[in-house]
């Protein structure tokens, strides 16, 4: 076993120097009573590496495409639509690799960002040189293709998804609760968003979808509340601390 | 070298001694001993503090006192009916900031391991390892077996002054130190 002289201690490792002050040791003849602890293996960690690259190109990307589309502005605020994009596939993407858990969560968040998306593009180019004013006289006539097809249609899909994935895995119920519900109340939006200007103008045609999803969120919170009371009650007592 | 010369150690403490639980689940407190170093005094100087600082803290009174202050922040209406999502992300923040900073380590001293002898003729030995994070430079892990005391030192620093400085005060009082290491800092 190795000695070193300055600390007065026995080495077990077989370094070249102390691992204490460092200094050289004195060389024993005696094997070391124990084995010695392994070689310590740098780990290089690949994905946090990738994370904070694209953390770093995103804002960059986001403020670049801003400055060209200002200073090349035709009126068409083209720069909000690829904002909005980045910033879902850098937040909610980054998430979504990074996590291996959290199915529901990630599906939420994969939910709300696609919906946003879909009404950004909507509102950008459906209005490329409206005013502030004329946007708001004429924002349900904008909005018609994002909000009552498009965002009913995405939110139907991923309340799906994690029915289909609350179906299967039905041991993780609890895990998937809060992300299922909060996904079902979020199908109501459409339709109330449609409600509060149905009085306004004659949007019954487009009523189909928006009615849909809310009925399809309005089926699995019954079929929850109906089925498991209790977990329902005792899952969300323990999130809510009530 | 310490910044503004307050060491402060972190040491969990087994509730089931005063407590009696069966949970199986971790039953402990953190008791936090703090010495102001600021006329650079000697280890001799500073044990009869730390001793009197833990025969004052660990007392039966004195962790009801502190669970009771953990209590009152719990049973508050306010925090009960902020959810989850909201108190974790505030809580971990606050953590972050106030919570391991405040520790220049973190101690624990599992005792003294006794097996059956049948079984304690095949065991060489016991290590305990602490976990150690950015906030918390060491992670100090301490356990006996078979007469010899295994003391792990995790840590996130490179400099080795402190395991140093410690081995050979132990080595100064008469005792026989063995030091094993994987060389950590040459490489990370």
């Amino acid at each position: 076993m190795d000695y070193c002289p300055e600390c007065k201690v026995q080495v077990v490792s077989k370094g070249e120097k102390c691992p204490l002050c460092q200094g050289p040791l004195d060389r024993g003849e005696k094997p070391a009573s124990k084995k010695p602890f392994p070689s310590y293996i740098k780990f290089v960690n690949l994905r946090k590496r990738w994370a904070r690259g694209i953390s770093l190109a995103a804002p960059v990307a986001i403020g670049i495409c801003v400055l060209i589309n200002l200073l090349t502005w035709n009126g068409f605020l083209w720069s909000l639509i690829v904002g909005v994009a980045i910033l879902y596939a850098w937040l909610v993407g980054l998430y979504t690799v990074r996590r291996t858990d959290h199915l529901g969560q990630k599906l939420l968040l994969h939910a709300i960002g696609i919906s946003a998306l879909l009404i950004v593009i909507n509102f950008v180019t459906a209005s490329p040189s409206m005013t502030s004013s004329e946007f708001l006289e004429n924002f349900s006539e904008i909005a018609r293709w994002s909000l009552d097809y498009a965002m009913p249609a995405t939110l139907m899909a991923f309340i799906l998804a994690i029915n289909i994935a609350t179906l299967s895995q039905r041991h993780r119920l609890r895990d998937y609760i809060i992300a299922q519900f909060s996904l079902s109340f979020i199908g109501f939006i459409p339709f109330v968003l449609i409600m509060i200007d149905i009085f306004a103008a004659d949007i019954l045609g487009s009523l189909f979808m928006s009615i849909a999803a809310s009925s399809f969120s309005l089926l699995t919170l019954l079929v929850f509340v109906i089925f498991a009371p209790k977990l329902v009650a005792k899952e969300f007592g323990r999130r809510f601390h009530i | 070298m310490i910044k503004n010369d307050r060491v402060n150690i972190c040491i969990p403490i087994n509730l089931r001694r005063l407590f009696p639980s069966d949970s199986l689940r971790n039953f402990t407190l953190f008791f936090h001993t703090t010495v102001t170093d600021k006329n650079h005094l000697e280890i001799a100087d500073i044990l009869p503090h730390v001793k009197k600082s833990f025969s004052e803290g660990l007392t039966k009174e004195s962790i009801i006192e502190n669970i009771n202050v953990n209590m009152q922040a719990e049973r508050n209406m306010a925090m009960r009916l902020t959810p989850l999502f909201l108190k974790k992300p505030a809580m971990t923040i606050a953590g972050t900031m106030y919570g391991g900073r405040l520790n220049t380590l973190t101690m624990s001293n599992i005792g003294i391991v006794q097996l059956p002898e049948s079984m304690a003729e095949h065991v060489k030995d016991f290590e305990f390892n602490l976990s150690n994070d950015i906030n918390c430079a060491y992670g100090i892990g301490v356990i006996t077996f078979n007469n010899v005391m295994t003391i792990s030192i995790l840590r996130e620093v490179r400099d080795t002054l402190l395991p140093m400085q410690f081995l050979r005060n132990l080595v100064n009082l008469g005792l026989a130190v063995e030091v094993e290491s994987n060389y950590w800092e040459e490489v990370a």
